[in-house]
């Protein structure tokens, strides 16, 4: 599916650019809005991957939007474009949950960069999710069981039962291979 | 006033004047009193002779007295003789002795000593003090008798001297009538006389005043009568020198002699000796009178002699009164005058001392004020209405100096002396502009008589100086301007920093607009790098619009480095970053200026050591320390340009940056200088003087020293050129644990 991207910002010729840049460039569809107080009622309409936002904006700045985001819990990542000096700004959008910031000026290869990272994460997201979904049935439980029953103890044979060792290997918790040991050996 | 006017008035004050008042008083005060000394002294001699001439006049009445008493005693006995004479009968009777005893009683008042009857043929029948005597008379003396001329039935004869019975030298004196019985025998009844008794019941009972007396001479010389009874008979010229001979009587004998001998009456004074059982030498007043014995040719003469004691007690007194007065009243004069002088010296020092203290204290009020009125800083000065000074304070003589000698072209006067300007208009003293805009105003004050408020400015050695101005009318009693006060201060420091204020602000103000500016550039700067971006990518390279999308795109890049630069510089950056990579400084601020220096032929050398630790500071500041010194470099080597330098080096704990140029270089006497707030060389416009004082203030505030060295050609050595080296240094960051701001995103499970 066609990641979808929003991109915000006051200045119509800024968007363009990006807009110009996204689809000359990248696979990846994208909504531009010059008006920030709209961008609630186009979130409502649908979902995107990918929100590029301005920091400030009349009306509804780039932490405003950021904020909408988390409050609703959206899967929307959100990059901010600063300018060159916002640097506290930039600093409490990331601390704010945005993914990353860009200052304007910009060379084109950084944006796409920053664009690609975002997609990619958000593609991982969407992947994982799904195959939590997949492993989220019923039988797919016991048989986890199972098999985390038959790969720990088969680890523990090849680590001598060193638990941090199996830990690591495994990428499981410790307290949850402690139980698998004491049960099942 | 004419001249001689002008000399009398001060011939009299030179007499009048002061002191010399005293002195001259002391001396008309002197003559006054002489004068009246001697004019009394005059006086009382004269008076002196007035009162002996009375008191002479008077003796002389008693010496008249006596004289005539003497002349009408023997009268009376001659009449008295006379008439018993005619009683012849009663001298032939039996009762001659008694008539005889009777006669005698009767007349010895008078001072007969004895009565005869004598006969011419017969004896002399006596009656005398021892009783009735009968004795014979030697024919010769008869004969003396009876042959004696008849003066009017008298005869007066004096007894010789040798033919005295007694001892006493008197002269007797016969006084004879003849007694006609009968023709055969002749008969005198003589009286004898002793001249002295005679004499003396009249003289005795006379008194001259307390105690004068009178004596009687003859005219032969002899004494008659005195009171010394041993001089009675002796001779007048000769027995006082006898006795006295000490005494010179020659007045006395020429009185006698040429007075009383010729039988004349006057009056005089003599040199005595005696005086009543009282001896010593003494003045007598004398008064004389002739005595003419009736029936002789015989000329006595009275004298009434009294010592001028008598009326000396009188003159005496008189004198005593005089001088006790006199002496008084000068006392009197005197004790007032002293008195008086006392008191008026008391007074004079008494108002002296207040005069001292008051002088005192309005001489210490007077320092007091001229203290502050010379310790001012601001011109204080009196003007007339002509704009002559009339009199001024310390500074304002200072000021007037300057403009003075800037206007004749000489170098300021070393000695300020306020009294060099009095009585100077303005125009002599200032410029021509200057003092017709003063002179206006010193018109108007006079004109309105209203206080003149305002500022002015002078040049003055190249540099503008600001005055804030009052101009008070000062008014005299009758309500006219006598003069007008001036208070002028100097506002230039004020005015240079107010303009210095408006300068930053206005910095500041364009360095906000500029941040905001550069801000906003920044937007459509990066859309048309966007786009050219954009097109790049669809432009075949090695085209020739490619090579002109390229020229775009690195003029905005330039755009872009500039719009950085500048916002990094002027304060836009938020970002409260406590290390500073120093290099990274220095290059900021060397983008900034380099132009500027290029255009001024300055060639900047840059030796930065790689990976310079940070420092702690403030990356916006220590930018505006270096572009600060940087400017004072271009600004040393704006004449011919020149070379900078730039350095930097880790020595130790610490960064050094050096800035070393070889402009002209900073003179020895301004080292201590260069740091002081406003401190600067430049012109007015040019420089505010507080770009080191504020890098100082920087540098300091983050732990690190300014230095510097420099020498200027003058001082340079004969190889050596002037330059300056300026060295920053800073102690480096102690590194602590990176803070990395990066939220790590787990993946929920």
């Amino acid at each position: 599916m066609q990641q979808k991207i929003l991109a915000v910002d006051d200045q119509p010729h800024m968007l363009i650019l990006i807009e110009r840049i996204i689809k000359e460039r990248t696979p990846y569809h994208i909504t531009t809005t010059n008006n920030p107080l709209e961008v609630p009622k186009i979130m409502g309409n649908e979902n995107f991957d990918l929100i590029i936002s301005d920091l400030k904006m009349p009306g509804m700045d780039g932490l405003e939007i950021l904020d909408h985001v988390n409050k609703n819990n959206r899967n929307e990542k959100v990059i901010i474009i600063t300018a060159f000096g916002e640097l506290e700004s930039a600093i409490q959008a990331m601390q704010r949950g945005a993914f990353d910031y860009i200052t304007k000026p910009f060379k084109k290869e950084k944006i796409l960069h920053t664009i690609d990272r975002a997609m990619t994460w958000q593609r991982m997201v969407k992947e994982t999710e799904k195959m939590l979904g997949i492993l989220s049935i019923f039988p797919y439980r016991d048989a986890e069981t199972a098999f985390k029953k038959i790969y720990i103890t088969e680890l523990a044979k090849q680590l001598n039962n060193d638990v941090s060792q199996i830990c690591e290997k495994s990428g499981l918790q410790e307290s949850e291979i402690r139980q698998y040991l004491q049960n099942y050996s | 006033m004419s001249a001689s006017e002008k000399s009398s008035i001060t011939w009299l004050d030179k007499i009048f004047h002061g002191q010399r008042l005293y002195i001259v008083n002391l001396f008309l005060l002197f003559i006054l009193l002489f004068l009246v000394f001697w004019i009394s002294w005059r006086n009382l001699a004269i008076i002196k002779e007035v009162i002996r001439n009375d008191f002479n006049k008077q003796q002389l009445v008693l010496a008249r007295q006596v004289a005539y008493g003497v002349n009408a005693n023997i009268k009376d006995i001659q009449n008295d003789l006379r008439i018993e004479s005619q009683y012849k009968s009663s001298f032939f009777n039996n009762k001659l002795q008694e008539k005889l005893s009777l006669i005698y009683k009767r007349l010895v008042p008078k001072g007969i000593s004895e009565i005869a009857f004598i006969q011419q043929r017969g004896n002399a029948r006596v009656f005398d003090a021892s009783g009735y005597s009968e004795y014979n008379i030697p024919n010769e003396i008869r004969s003396v008798y009876f042959s004696q001329p008849l003066i009017e039935d008298f005869f007066v004869l004096e007894l010789p001297k040798e033919e005295d019975i007694t001892a006493n030298p008197k002269r007797l004196i016969e006084i004879g009538t003849p007694v006609s019985i009968s023709e055969s025998d002749k008969y005198l009844l003589v009286a004898t006389v002793n001249s002295t008794f005679l004499i003396q019941t009249i003289a005795q009972k006379v008194q001259s005043g307390e105690t004068g007396y009178c004596w009687v001479i003859d005219d032969q010389g002899r004494i008659l009568y005195h009171p010394k009874s041993d001089y009675v008979g002796e001779n007048a010229f000769e027995v006082r020198e006898k006795e006295m001979p000490y005494i010179s009587f020659d007045k006395i004998n020429q009185i006698q002699k040429d007075k009383m001998l010729t039988g004349e009456e006057g009056t005089g004074s003599y040199i005595a000796g005696w005086h009543r059982g009282v001896s010593g030498i003494m003045d007598k007043l004398i008064a004389y009178s002739p005595v003419k014995i009736p029936g002789t040719e015989w000329l006595w003469s009275v004298a009434v002699v009294a010592p001028i004691s008598e009326v000396q007690a009188a003159i005496d007194k008189m004198y005593t009164r005089q001088i006790i007065l006199e002496s008084l009243l000068i006392l009197g004069i005197f004790i007032t005058v002293f008195v008086a002088f006392v008191y008026k010296r008391r007074l004079s020092q008494v108002l002296e001392k207040k005069l001292r203290r008051t002088e005192r204290s309005l001489h210490q009020t007077e320092e007091y004020y001229h203290a502050i009125f010379e310790s001012a800083l601001d011109a204080i000065f009196l003007i007339d209405e002509e704009t002559r000074f009339i009199s001024m304070n310390m500074f304002t003589a200072k000021v007037l100096c300057s403009m003075l000698s800037q206007k004749e072209g000489q170098k300021p006067c070393e000695f300020i002396n306020p009294d060099q300007f009095v009585g100077m208009t303005l125009r002599e003293i200032l410029m021509e502009g200057d003092a017709e805009f003063l002179e206006k105003k010193v018109k108007r004050v006079y004109r309105r008589k209203k206080v003149e408020s305002f500022e002015h400015r002078f040049w003055m050695n190249d540099r503008k100086i600001h005055f804030n101005s009052k101009y008070i009318p000062i008014f005299d009693e009758k309500g006219n301007i006598s003069s007008v006060l001036g208070i002028s201060r100097d506002i230039t420091e004020k005015k240079e920093m107010s303009h210095l204020i408006y300068n930053t602000e206005k910095l500041a103000s364009v360095g906000t607009l500029a941040a905001g500016v550069a801000h906003e550039i920044n937007n459509p700067l990066g859309v048309i790098l966007g786009f050219t971006d954009l097109m790049l990518d669809r432009t075949e390279k090695d085209t020739q619009e490619y090579e002109d999308l390229k020229i775009i795109e690195e003029n905005c890049l330039n755009c872009k480095r500039i719009v950085e630069n500048l916002m990094s510089f002027a304060r836009v950056t938020e970002g409260l970053e406590d290390v500073v990579d120093v290099n990274r400084c220095i290059d900021t601020v060397v983008q900034v200026v380099k132009n500027t220096l290029m255009t001024n032929k300055i060639v900047t050398e840059m030796d930065v050591e790689e990976n310079l630790p940070k420092v702690p500071g403030d990356a916006r500041e220590l930018q505006q320390v270096f572009f600060n010194l940087i400017n004072n470099s271009a600004y040393a080597m704006r004449e011919s340009g020149g070379v900078l330098k730039i350095r930097t080096r880790i020595r130790e704990n610490n960064v050094d940056i050096y800035f070393i140029d070889n402009g002209v270089g900073i003179p020895n006497h301004l080292h201590n200088q260069i740091f002081d707030p406003f401190f600067t060389t430049k012109k007015v416009g040019e420089g505010t003087g507080l770009g080191l004082s504020v890098s100082y203030g920087i540098v300091k505030k983050y732990g690190g020293t300014i230095k510097f060295t420099s020498k200027t050609k003058v001082e340079a050595k004969e190889n050596e050129k002037s330059g300056t080296k300026f060295v920053v240094t800073l102690p480096i960051h102690q590194v602590q644990n990176n803070h990395e701001i990066v939220k790590v995103e787990t993946i929920e499970s």
